[in-house]
């Protein structure tokens, strides 16, 4: 390997040092890494001050209460085992319906409520086949 | 007599789906004999194999169609995807609304494009050609085994009065175009990886595979461009959440085999010319074939929600069966052909075409890399630790925003530095303008706001004071949209100085006019010239997301009818709410002014939409709905009071059953500015969604976007198609390097 050879190569390896790097300080950002648990996980050890979690469940069917303003909203969610409490202010999805799957991100408040700042959810199985491989909001 | 048709189509349908598996495997088998026997008729076997098995594909597709077309509940892909209401042209886009469908389809490009392959070599590439169809075949041959064993189209259940139909987001025209767009991308790479894989095994390795699959490389990439930008375009206008990118693992599957098909097209290059890096390419036709691949993966077959589904979805472990093969099965043929692709030069420096090319690959393929790592993390993470975890945005932008900004520095390097070795003479002559002038671009901006900058600076120290890295980084942000402005402008200026002195030579030597030689210059090396409109179409867009993403402003506001809502330089004015039942929808339709602040002139009316989609199962639901659709005919006042009793029948329903009885939608209104009057607002978009609306009270709350410089993305993006087909034009030039390959291998076979 002669000089140039040598000097491409560490050019090539700077470059991928600098991505690992960047993508172990992405993970450190909020919104970035997370981890990602049912209700009854995110339970058994829930931090009040943490923000890495992502809690998903189904809502209760006939819990979804829309306050007036339009964009605060009160609902139980629930892997089956045990449910959670969540209030979430902000843009409430189309897809956000009684039994879709929801992934709230946020912390537990006080009162034992989910203070959710991200609602994402996806349809019932409702456009899908029966083995529900894949939610509608991919609509490809 | 209709219903004996229809009982024929579906039978034909389903035994076309097994004839053209039938016929592909054969075309493989027939061709891979052909290869190694060298047999002329084994060959011709497989090609005749591969035009039939297209025949019976696409006859499956139509009779998939004509069961869209006549209602045939039966069917229960039908039943999924149509029901009777549904519009003409969303029964023929229901065929890719689902699994089997979509899978259908798939095949169904790639038998058409195997066939065109087929014709258009009949006499060309006697060596390539049996492996090629051999290659081809196969992985049609493993799409219709999907389709014959898990996923059958034509599965028939009872007959049932009406389907579930098509979900209503996906009922606009982007869903008739976006899809097949992104297919053919997908499916097009398929080509050029056969003829790569033909080299290896017949080790005729020269520059004969990439010549002859230049436009279909070419073409794919397009399509799989037009089609990522589609879908961003889409999911702008019709999602709601006032962005186009959010490194969702369906995006990423897309882009993923456009950036190794990228490198790829930059770096066969380097090897026509120099013959050089052909092993890497070799590999970047792999890899772009198998990420294509893995793209319909990830999107099918439900992994991306979570590996449990993957393992109740049944196509999964095929897929991963076929991908395990084609990538490792390709790369051992590459180490063990590595003897025949030695390179023919080498590199000289660092200042050379050669070596920005080289870099331009690495970052392409390193991009491409983060984008895989980070979109199957979460999958590998629950495989192996059985703890799920999510990666945000945030770290994609962390990764990519730098190594984009350096990419597209390169787009203006590139070009313009002379091969092997670029003397001083040749850096200052290309470069000392377009250097002034991104630098100027860059102070310009920096000193209309010092303070921030300054601050920001501050700001970054301090950070790495404290040893957090990542906060620093993330302080470092605040200098990207400069970056991109100013490196924008520099690669801008380096291919408007190549136009300008392409066109004043010729102006000078055939005595042209301007305009004759600059038509000239482009059309006798198109896919130069065509290169370096997708490089200002790429700066364009560049420009598009560093101004919306840095610039955006994001509010919500509540508002009464009459009431006026002030925002930047935007009055708008909520003038009455308007209340409609449609087709399989009641709206509640928010009619607004939107005004300029600085003189009150009328810029657009805007009407922002909340939809809902009542359930008709429910009876009392149908009765009512049926009756507001009636009067609504009539346009009588008692329409309005029939559809707000609608929306508090819901509500009530809703209460008393305990379930959702409607599926809710957004229309978003946008108004983009696109006068000069207003350079500053140049591309910009005022984009307001209802988020809740009392259609008692009329009152409602909005979430208001002003997403400034967001149409340069849409605007860059049409010029990306234009570059690109220009580059995929019939070219002389190029024509004549083709022929030249084919008959030096011609010569070699006789």
């Amino acid at each position: 390997m002669d000089g140039r050879q040598t000097k491409f190569v560490l050019i090539g390896a700077g470059m991928l040092i600098s991505m690992t790097v960047l993508i172990v300080a992405g993970m450190g950002r909020s919104g970035g890494f997370s981890y990602y648990l049912t209700v009854s996980e995110f339970l058994v050890d829930p931090r009040p001050a943490d923000d890495r979690y992502r809690v998903n469940g189904k809502v209760v069917q006939g819990s979804i209460d829309r306050l007036p303003s339009g964009h605060d909203v009160r609902f139980a969610m629930s892997d089956g085992t045990r449910s959670l409490g969540v209030h979430y202010n902000g843009i409430i999805p189309d897809t956000f319906v009684d039994g879709a799957d929801v992934v709230v991100q946020g912390h537990l408040g006080a009162d034992g409520t989910f203070q959710a700042h991200t609602l994402l959810a996806k349809c019932p199985s409702k456009y899908e086949s029966a083995d529900g491989a894949e939610g509608a909001a991919a609509p490809y | 007599m209709e219903s004996s048709i229809q009982d024929a189509t579906i039978l034909l349908g389903h035994w076309s789906v097994f004839g053209a598996f039938v016929l592909a495997g054969w075309a493989a088998i027939a061709g891979a004999l052909g290869g190694a026997a060298r047999s002329f008729a084994m060959t011709k076997s497989a090609e005749r194999a591969v035009l039939a098995a297209t025949g019976f594909t696409l006859l499956a597709a139509a009779c998939l169609v004509r069961g869209f077309l006549s209602d045939d509940f039966r069917l229960d892909y039908v039943y999924l995807y149509s029901s009777t209401s549904q519009a003409l042209p969303y029964k023929i886009a229901a065929l890719w609304g689902g699994q089997a469908g979509s899978l259908l389809l798939w095949v169904a490009l790639l038998a058409v494009m195997a066939s065109i392959m087929v014709l258009t070599n009949r006499r060309h590439n006697r060596a390539l050609m049996p492996w090629a169809v051999a290659v081809v075949a196969t992985t049609m041959a493993f799409f219709l085994l999907l389709l014959n064993v898990v996923e059958p189209p034509f599965r028939m259940g009872p007959m049932r009065p009406d389907g579930v139909g098509l979900n209503p987001q996906l009922k606009n025209y982007w869903m008739m175009i976006h899809p097949p767009t992104l297919y053919v991308g997908y499916v097009g790479f398929t080509i050029p990886f056969a003829f790569g894989i033909a080299a290896l095994i017949t080790r005729r390795t020269g520059d004969l595979w990439f010549r002859t699959t230049r436009r279909w490389t070419l073409c794919a990439w397009t399509f799989l461009g037009t089609g990522i930008l589609l879908g961003s375009y889409w999911a702008y206008i019709e999602l709601g959440w006032g962005g186009y990118w959010a490194w969702d693992p369906v995006e990423n599957a897309s882009l993923m085999p456009w950036l190794t098909g990228t490198a790829f097209l930059h770096s066969v290059m380097i090897q026509e010319r120099k013959g050089m890096l052909k092993v890497w390419n070799a590999l970047l036709v792999i890899l772009t074939f198998c990420l294509s691949i893995f793209g319909t993966f990830l999107t099918r077959s439900g992994i991306i929600s979570s590996v449990h589904s993957f393992a109740t979805s049944n196509i999964g472990p095929f897929f991963v069966t076929f991908l395990f093969l084609a990538f490792f099965g390709s790369l051992v043929l590459l180490i063990l052909r590595l003897g025949d692709l030695r390179s023919e030069a080498r590199l000289e420096s660092i200042l050379s075409r050669e070596a920005s090319f080289l870099f331009n690959n690495m970052i392409f393929v390193g991009i491409a890399g983060t984008v895989l790592l980070l979109t199957t993390f979460p999958i590998l993470s629950e495989l192996f630790t059985g703890r799920k975890v999510t990666m945000g945005p945030p770290i994609f932008n962390m990764v990519n925003v730098p190594w984009a900004l350096v990419l597209l520095l390169l787009a203006g390097v590139g070009p313009l530095v002379a091969w092997r070795k670029a003397s001083t003479v040749n850096l200052k002559r290309n470069f000392a303008g377009p250097v002034l002038i991104g630098t100027w671009v860059l102070l310009l901006l920096l000193f209309r706001d010092v303070r921030g900058y300054l601050s920001a600076v501050g700001k970054t120290f301090a950070a790495m004071g404290q040893l957090d890295l990542a906060l620093a980084l993330e302080r470092v942000q605040a200098f990207y949209p400069p970056l991109t402005f100013a490196i924008g402008a520099f690669v801008t200026a380096t291919v408007v100085s190549e136009f300008w002195r392409g066109t004043r030579i010729r102006m000078r030597h055939h005595d042209e006019s301007g305009a004759i030689a600059l038509g000239r210059l482009v059309s006798r090396n198109k896919r130069r010239y065509g290169g370096y409109i997708v490089h200002l179409a790429m700066v364009t867009i560049f420009f598009g997301i560093a101004g919306s993403s840095a610039y955006r402003h994001e509010s919500v506001h509540s508002l009464v009818p009459g009431e006026i809502l002030e925002v930047g330089p935007y009055w708008m004015r909520y003038d009455q709410l308007r209340l409609v039942a449609e087709e399989d929808h009641i709206g509640a339709i928010v009619e607004a002014s939107l005004f300029d602040a600085k003189d009150g002139t009328v810029l657009a009316k805007l009407a922002p939409e909340q939809r809902l989609h009542p359930n008709l199962q429910f009876e009392e639901l149908r009765s009512a709905f049926v009756e507001a659709r009636r009067l609504g005919q009539e346009g009588s006042p008692e329409y309005q009071r029939s559809v707000v009793g609608l929306f508090g029948l819901i509500r009530s329903l809703e209460s008393r059953a305990q379930r959702e009885v409607k599926t809710p939608s957004t229309e978003v209104a946008i108004h983009a500015s696109w006068s000069l009057m207003h350079p500053a607002r140049l591309a910009e978009d005022f984009y307001v969604i209802p988020v809740g609306i009392d259609p008692d009270t009329g009152q409602a709350s909005f979430r208001v976007f002003i997403n400034p410089m967001v149409n340069l993305i849409w605007f860059g993006g049409l010029l990306f198609v234009a570059g690109s087909i220009l580059g995929v034009l019939p070219d002389a030039r190029e024509r004549n390097r083709l022929a030249g390959a084919l008959a030096l291998e011609d010569r070699a076979i006789a």
